[in-house]
């Protein structure tokens, strides 16, 4: 702590020397504001807790599309494009160099944990050599993966102990987004749901098929030759070791051109437009200054019809041969339509409408808990009746059976909530909501693991539909927690870790 | 190595995901500050957690012409703590626990309260800009040019801060050490 008074003293008698005069004074003063300094640093669970909500958000939120429109983005950015040029040119010569010797591509291990209970079985069955194609599942051995370490997401479960985890997305710009916060907050009236189900269970089997996402792309993690790398003339690159790519951009320099972004430690392909090139396209307004143009508003008469959305989507999934071996039938997201996105405006009708192709695994699809379908998601942009934005991501599993949870331990843990339930010890109220018949589904679980990667897993689960609470006028009642589903896993070792965690 | 506005762009690009890391960059810096703030661990977790899905949530308003990506992180997590206080006590005019009155029962919610207790007097006096300032510096050990990004200042004028602080701090010491009664 001395050398730290000394230094911080130093700095200010260098700043003003006229306190050089009460130097022994300033001396024990700042001795005793340092030695009264608390221990603020971060709780590592803290830490880690919260970075696994980030990237579950960030999950959901490109899950649901959230963008608030071009406008926003583009207006205040279109100048780091610019920039972007000479990026660009610096990609484009990288690439070819890169890609000389697909020999040298290593062969991932998939990311497992031990455990007492779970025996994993050799890394080397549980990875083939190379998998081809966007969907590729390999059949490990009973639970060759671990289901023991999944994060599950923060709820108040933990709140209930006092783990208090944000408070409900940190409010304002909800509306961008069809996902609502899985509670409302420490402030403010505390309210625990409860959920009655009245029905028949589905049949289901004894053992159920769980995914695993691998955590990198097959092939896709490059090695490089250090001096093969563009540095400017300003490093020597051979001093670096180990080099791979983590993500690459590029983009078309032409008219109309895009930008491709892939991402090889979440592996994800995204394409969107090369704004310097497509600007006279999305000025779509006549005279006055470029920052004060603002497109009118689109009506419902500009609105493209869903075959229409489709039609130009599948065009442009046609032009880059795109793979949709593992992509279901498209459903135009109609998020915006749902009174919370309305908002109080009069009537919203966006200028991007997004065409979702349905991830298919085994035949199933993946919903996520607010009930959006994860997907290749490509966005038609009204105005140009053009493709504006694609984003996908391939899906490269292994797959393990697991026995099935008893009916009554699914019909408990959906009573509470499922997944996303929490409890309050001391409510200001209770209420109770029905829930309609279940489907079966899978969803999406992430577990953060080491080295700052998040295991992917897709686990069968019911998806309870919410039933809408009316009063005795008929009206619709509003929940504070708008979910539309509660979602219960039918894996018995991850729901005892749910169970074990309250 | 990650760089800071290529992550930024990428986030701003759909790859939301690219927020993780600009999150390591900063948790602790962001925690450090709120809990200065607060002197409350949970209090300071919960803003930390408010900050950061409010920062996630509104990345793509970003504009790096404006601010840098500190200036503007600090900024909302200095709007949270103020939410905070308004929020939990109605009150317009505090945007950190120094400047509660020492007679109300805020050590209830304090967890360093010795800390709290030894210097409570003396950095009340200050404003809450020489505090913060203080604070960074001589608690979170930031730089003075980290603490004028984070604050979206010069260096000069938060050096020029910091030791107003300190001559106002040092009267206060004085008066304390030889007059005690008047505290």
């Amino acid at each position: 702590m001395k050398k730290q008074s000394q230094k911080l003293l130093q700095e200010l008698l260098e700043a003003h020397p006229e306190l050089r005069k009460q130097e022994t004074h300033l001396q024990t003063f700042i001795e005793d504001f340092l030695s009264s300094r608390p221990d603020s640093q971060i709780n590592e669970d803290f830490k880690q807790q919260l970075r696994s909500e980030i990237l579950r958000r960030c999950q959901e939120m490109e899950t649901s599309g959230g963008r608030e429109g071009w406008g926003s983005f583009m207006d205040q950015f279109w100048k780091p494009f610019v920039l972007g040029g000479v990026t660009i040119g610096f990609a484009v010569w990288l690439i070819p160099l890169v890609l000389t010797e697909p020999s040298s591509i290593p062969v991932d291990s998939p990311e497992l944990t031990e455990s007492s209970s779970q025996k994993m079985m050799a890394q080397d069955e549980a990875v083939s050599p190379v998998v081809d194609g966007s969907l590729a599942i390999e059949e490990t051995e009973d639970q060759a993966f671990d289901l023991a370490d999944i994060d599950l997401p923060l709820g108040a479960r933990d709140m209930a102990e006092g783990a208090v985890m944000g408070r409900g997305g940190g409010g304002g710009g909800g509306a961008a987004y069809n996902i609502m916060p899985p509670h409302p907050g420490p402030y403010g009236e505390r309210i625990n749901y409860e959920y009655e189900f009245d029905g028949d269970l589905p049949q289901l089997k004894e053992k159920i098929s769980v995914y695993k996402k691998k955590s990198r792309t097959q092939g896709a993690r490059l090695e490089l030759r250090p001096e093969m790398i563009p540095n400017f003339g300003l490093v020597d690159m051979s001093q670096f070791g180990e080099l791979s790519i983590n993500s690459i951009t590029l983009a078309e320099d032409k008219e109309k051109g895009y930008m491709i972004l892939m991402n090889y430690d979440y592996p994800n392909i995204s394409i969107h437009t090369n704004y310097e090139k497509w600007r006279p396209y999305y000025e779509n307004c006549s005279g006055g200054s470029e920052e004060n143009c603002q497109p009118k508003p689109l009506t419902e008469k500009d609105m493209l019809s869903d075959s229409e959305l489709i039609r130009i989507a599948n065009a442009f999934l046609k032009k880059y041969n795109i793979d949709t071996s593992f992509l279901g039938d498209p459903e135009i997201e109609k998020y915006w339509e749902q009174p919370h996105y309305q908002g109080p405006r009069p009537e919203y009708y966006p200028d991007e409408m997004t065409v979702v192709y349905p991830y298919l695994i085994d035949g199933q699809k993946i919903v996520d808990q607010w009930g959006n379908i994860q997907g290749a998601r490509v966005s038609v942009h009204q105005r140009m009746k053009e493709v504006t934005n694609l984003h996908m991501t391939p899906l490269q599993l292994q797959s393990s059976q697991y026995p099935v949870s008893n009916s009554e331990d699914i019909l408990t843990f959906a009573r509470q909530g499922g997944n996303q339930g929490f409890s309050y010890v001391n409510p200001d109220k209770t209420i109770t909501r029905k829930l309609g018949k279940p489907e079966l589904q899978l969803t999406h679980i992430q577990k953060f693991s080491k080295g700052n990667l998040a295991a992917e897993y897709y686990v069968p689960a019911l998806f309870f539909p919410i039933e809408k609470d009316t009063d005795t006028d008929g009206e619709e009642r509003q929940h504070l927690q708008q979910q539309t589903h509660i979602v219960v896993p039918l894996v018995q070792d991850l729901m005892k870790k749910i169970s074990d965690s309250e | 190595m990650h760089n800071e506005s290529s992550l930024i762009l990428d986030c701003q690009h759909g790859n939301r995901e690219s927020f993780a890391p600009l999150y390591d960059m900063y948790a602790q810096k962001i925690y450090g500050f709120l809990f200065h703030k607060t002197l409350h661990r949970e209090t300071a977790e919960d803003l930390t957690s408010e900050t950061f899905l409010k920062a996630l949530e509104k990345i793509e308003t970003y504009n790096a012409q404006k601010a840098s990506f500190s200036t503007w992180l600090f900024q909302i997590a200095r709007n949270t703590v103020i939410d905070y206080f308004r929020t939990s006590r109605h009150t317009d005019d505090i945007d950190d626990i120094w400047d509660i009155d020492s007679g109300e029962d805020v050590l209830e919610k304090v967890d360093a309260k010795i800390a709290y207790k030894k210097i409570q007097h003396h950095l009340s006096v200050l404003s809450a800009d020489q505090r913060e300032i203080l604070t960074m510096r001589f608690w979170q050990d930031m730089s003075y040019a980290e603490i004028a990004q984070a604050l979206g200042k010069t260096e000069s004028s938060v050096k020029m801060a910091a030791c107003r602080g300190v001559k106002k701090l040092k009267k206060e010491l004085f008066l304390f050490l030889f007059f005690p009664f008047l505290f």
